[in-house]
């Protein structure tokens, strides 16, 4: 319990810095207010003008008190609108969150339902061929950039085949699931290449070092199957590196995919908060990165919690630290 | 050979297990390594059988070349192992499976790794029942829990649900055991079932071992270097050296009247509480037989007191002493005229040594 | 027939399985050397040409060896008679300029009419200098901070800590393309050339937080050895400890993580640029240069986009697989391969 507490603060206090960091940030703006001004009204804002950006935006109190009614904006979804458009904010972060989502979600099961399997066999089936061509393979993916699978992947099945378009339209999944799919199958397939390549190899190595255990030979000696052992008994003691690098991915995937979004136009959270940056929507950047980076953040505490679920031995350890 | 176990073609006479000069060798990069050479004995039902050696002698290897457990990939076995009249060298995986945990099952060396960490007691226990005799999930529950007091586990009902790190090293034996015994087989292995744990509780699990045997007219093939875990538990005893058989005798006259000098050794080898304080240990000098190259005649011969040129250039028969179930492998066995010649040199120079060796009575 | 391979793998040791333990994991990889040596004449190869890009006669030809002025195509003079040529063993694609020649070069030429072969080089020459810089001052800070962290812990160590978590807290890329844009003077076009530190200095701030959480870890770790306490018992100073008990130690993990933070580095700055965030023509990138060929890929001309890619590809492959051997060399838990 107090392993949880103690998790659980530190969680929160990162929170608060990157909230902190992030709100505060604009009054480091070379250029300072003249530039949010510029960017909000135009050039040659009247000084009430100036006046009243300068207000909006909280920049007129101290740091502090701008940072506790940025917090209260954000919590309490008041945030404001962008630059040039003057659309609310919420609406282009709640339009792009579920399409990073279903990029992160569809490339994450990409990769584990082949990387598992993979990983499985290569491990029981050590210097094997199959086991030397996934190795070698998935050390060949990882050092494939995904802005180049990307293209690569758009010449063979958009352009020499046209079997998907390209760009990707986005087409959500209740109103034509074939177009749905087809929007996401590129993307998808990039970024879950280097996904797989990390996934096996860690997977592989956990699963060598369990299978040499004694307690894999007293399972034999029971007359258990092999494919139960491997799934049953071996995978499980096995999984840890595997669930904290899924965890850490679910938070990366939802901002760290900019190129795959840009390349495939896909409104996700990456490129909001890329064209935002390009566009100097400050505001708008704000706002994005700090959902990720509390998603983030979130989905790394939730993955602590789970190992004790995993492996009951880290739940008797942390009960006596 | 691939005749499976059928319950209604057993034998219900003979011997439970009848091993005939089994071989196991191992292919790696120093060459072949010879662990176990051409080792026969039987094992008739209910009895116990203790398996004796050095580590390096082979024991180890035997027990689960005997059951086959051994990976595929780089060994070779040859020989015949037949149990209840079925041959079982050759089998299948699928056919050994079977056998495994239902008619033959084994019991490891160091409870803590052998039971895997993240799976629950009960579970692991009751997952033979499930497997081999189809049970439900309750019933396997409810057999598990009846198992576990059988080992005499206390309050059983907790134990079910929780984990090998949750228990103490007798406990996890206890389950390892259990866990061994749940399908009711025919022949138990147990694996120096006792080096991992607490002399206090050795005796318990020895016993323990020696109880289920009697009730379930179970057959025990107790591996250890131990002779003192064999000399109360156990009808026969085989002593095995650089993956030989040098020894087998009923346990009485392998005390009484042992003819090895190796065994002589191994015995004089124990500690004995009533000498005086400071008593030097009476050590083998030097060290197992490289098993890729073994010596030329009688493996022990590098280290034997008593050797003679003999010893060393030929490989001495098993042959039996005065009751046939007593086999032996020397040229100059122990009370042999040559022997007690040496013995009496050896005694000689001990006493010109010093006042602080005591030779064997 | 084959069972798990619990007990004995092809090249272990015997001795174990007597006493019942698992053997240890001894692997020859006879095939690895030859992968290495391939890996390392690689580099050579392309930091070679990258230092000389403009001068090695095999990659660029000076303009003396054409009839003409006008005739002349390197990898820093286009001419747009030659642009948009496919390799010159690429029989089977075709241009979409149909006057002579139908190919050119090694790789082809661009949109522009440069040979792809010698920009390719030259932006060997630009990645592999901001990622080597980037590098470098990464490993440096990142060390320091992660030496004083471990071995000072207290305060020192809680402001790292929570520093390096808040970093760590945003998806890498978005801070790189953050500060790239932050560094860059917000008021100018995005049309003028771009200078190179505001890159690096992304790139150094990318890579100092995973540097400085595995130094502080390694650190941590040999604080606790014996050969620490003897020192400091001997009146050692705490610098002095750092640099001379252990930083040596930590020296080997350092190297191989550095090899793979160089790899990832290169790609990130491609990632950079191909969305147009480094440095600007005409210095060429491989990321810019990738990026720029992906509107030819849709017309088919896949040369302009891919052979650059595959340059970058095969830099990153043989700096992953020395960082690879390096860290099997030392044992460490990064190699798994």
């Amino acid at each position: 319990m107090r392993y949880v507490l103690r998790r659980f603060a530190q969680t929160i206090f990162v929170v608060v810095l990157v909230t902190l960091l992030t709100s505060v940030a604009l009054r480091f703006l070379p250029g300072g207010t003249d530039v949010l001004v510029a960017l909000k009204t135009g050039p040659g804002a009247t000084p009430e003008q100036a006046q009243q950006v300068v207000k909006d935006l909280g920049l007129d109190k101290p740091w502090y008190t701008q940072y506790f009614s940025w917090m209260s904006n954000f919590l309490s979804g008041d945030w404001g609108t962008t630059f040039q458009s003057n659309q609310p904010i919420t609406t282009a972060v709640k339009r792009a969150l579920p399409i990073s989502a279903y990029l992160m979600v569809y490339g994450q099961l990409l990769a584990l339902s082949t990387a598992i399997p993979v990983a499985v066999w290569s491990a029981y089936r050590q210097n094997s061929r199959f086991d030397r061509v996934s190795t070698t393979s998935a050390f060949a993916m990882l050092s494939l950039p995904n802005y180049i699978v990307a293209p690569v992947l758009m010449y063979f099945l958009s352009v020499q085949r046209k079997w998907i378009p390209f760009p990707s339209i986005y087409t959500s999944l209740f109103d034509d699931p074939v177009a749905h799919f087809k929007a996401f199958v590129l993307p998808s397939v990039t970024i879950a290449i280097p996904l797989f390549a990390g996934y096996m190899r860690l997977l592989r190595a956990d699963m060598i070092g369990t299978l040499q255990s004694e307690f894999i030979t007293t399972a034999r000696a029971k007359g258990v199957s092999t494919a139960n052992i491997l799934f049953r008994h071996a995978l499980r003691p096995s999984m840890f590196s595997l669930v904290t690098s899924a965890a850490v991915n679910v938070g990366a995937l939802m901002g760290g995919v900019v190129i795959v979004e840009q390349f495939f136009i896909l409104n996700g959270m990456g490129r909001l908060t890329v064209e935002s940056i390009f566009r100097r929507e400050y505001p708008t950047v704000q706002y994005a990165v700090v959902v990720l980076a509390l998603i983030y953040v979130g989905v790394n505490l939730i993955a602590d919690m789970a190992y004790a679920w995993i492996d009951p031995r880290v739940r008797a350890r942390r009960a006596l630290s | 050979m691939n005749t499976r176990l059928q319950a209604a073609s057993r034998q219900v006479d003979g011997p439970l297990l009848r091993v005939t000069d089994l071989r196991t060798h191992f292919r790696t990069e120093r060459g072949l390594v010879r662990s176990v050479d051409g080792v026969s004995f039987t094992l008739d039902r209910g009895k116990a059988l203790g398996i004796v050696g050095e580590s390096g002698s082979g024991k180890t290897v035997l027990s689960r070349s005997i059951m086959g457990l051994l990976p595929g990939r780089n060994t070779e076995r040859s020989g015949s192992v037949v149990f209840e009249g079925e041959e079982i060298i050759g089998l299948s995986l699928k056919d050994r499976r079977k056998i495994w945990g239902k008619e033959m099952s084994m019991i490891f060396q160091d409870p803590m790794t052998s039971l895997n960490p993240v799976m629950r007691v009960g579970k692991q226990v009751s997952e033979g029942l499930r497997i081999h005799l189809g049970m439900d999930k309750d019933t396997a529950r409810a057999t598990a829990l009846r198992l576990l007091q059988d080992v005499r586990i206390p309050e059983p009902e907790k134990r079910l649900d929780q984990y090998a790190f949750e228990l103490s090293g007798g406990m996890r034996q206890r389950v390892m055991i259990a866990l061994a015994l749940a399908c009711g087989p025919t022949v138990l292995f147990a694996d120096e079932p006792t080096t991992a744990l607490d002399v206090t509780v050795q005796a318990q699990i020895l016993e323990l071992i020696g109880e289920q045997r009697r009730d379930r007219n179970m057959s025990v093939i107790l591996v250890t270097h131990d002779l003192g875990v064999v000399a109360g538990h156990t009808d026969e005893i085989a002593v095995m050296y650089g993956g030989k058989l040098v020894e087998k005798a009923p346990t009485r006259s392998l005390f009484a009247n042992m003819k090895m000098p190796y065994t002589e050794a191994l015995l004089r080898s124990i500690p004995n509480i009533e000498d005086p304080s400071h008593t030097r240990l009476n050590v083998i000098p030097g060290r197992p037989p490289d098993l890729v190259n073994p010596p030329k005649g009688c493996r022990f011969s590098p280290r034997c007191e008593y050797v003679q040129p003999k010893c060393i250039n030929e490989e001495p028969p098993l042959i039996a002493a005065e009751h046939s179930d007593h086999v032996y492998a020397c040229w100059y066995p122990v009370g042999s005229p040559v022997y007690r010649e040496r013995r009496a040199q050896l005694d000689a120079e001990k006493r010109r040594a010093g006042h602080n060796q005591v030779g064997v009575a | 027939m084959s069972d798990i391979e619990v007990m004995l793998d092809e090249n272990a040791p015997i001795i174990p399985i007597i006493d019942g333990a698992a053997p240890p994991k001894v692997r020859v990889r006879k095939r690895g050397r030859v992968t290495k040596w391939l890996a390392i004449s690689w580099l050579v190869f392309i930091t070679v040409s990258a230092i000389g890009a403009e001068s090695l006669p095999y990659i660029n030809h000076s303009c003396d060896q054409f009839d003409s002025d006008a005739e002349c195509v390197t990898g820093t003079k286009a001419n747009i008679r030659y642009s948009e040529r496919p390799p010159a063993w690429a029989g089977f694609s075709d241009s979409p300029q149909k006057t002579e020649p139908a190919r050119y070069g090694l790789m082809g030429t661009d949109k522009n009419g440069f040979d792809l072969f010698a920009r390719s080089m030259l932006g060997a020459r630009t990645s592999l200098i901001i990622a080597g810089l980037a590098i470098t001052f990464g490993l440096a800070i990142g060390t320091f901070l992660g030496m004083i962290a471990g071995y000072f812990r207290g305060w020192v160590d809680v402001v790292i800590e929570n520093l390096t978590n808040v970093l760590l807290s945003f998806p890498a890329l978005l801070l790189a393309i953050f500060f790239v844009t932050f560094f860059n003077d917000p008021t100018t076009s995005a049309a003028t050339t771009r200078p190179l530190w505001p890159v690096i200095v992304s790139l150094v701030i990318l890579s100092i937080p995973p540097l400085t959480r595995l130094v502080r870890a390694n650190t941590i770790a040999y604080a606790q050895r014996d050969f620490v306490v003897a020192a400091r018992s001997l009146g050692a100073k705490g610098s002095r400890i750092l640099f001379k008990e252990i930083l040596p130690n930590i020296v080997p993990t350092l190297m191989s993580f550095a090899l793979t933070g160089l790899a990832l580095l290169i790609v990130a700055e491609g990632a950079l640029a191909f969305l147009g965030l480094s440095v600007e023509a005409p210095t060429p990138t491989w990321g810019a240069m990738i990026s720029f060929g992906t509107s030819a890929l849709r017309e088919g001309s896949w040369w302009i986009s891919l052979m650059p890619a595959f340059m970058l590809f095969l830099t990153v492959l043989s700096i992953n697989l020395l960082g690879d051997v390096l860290a099997q060399r030392f044992n460490t838990r990064e190699a798994i391969s």
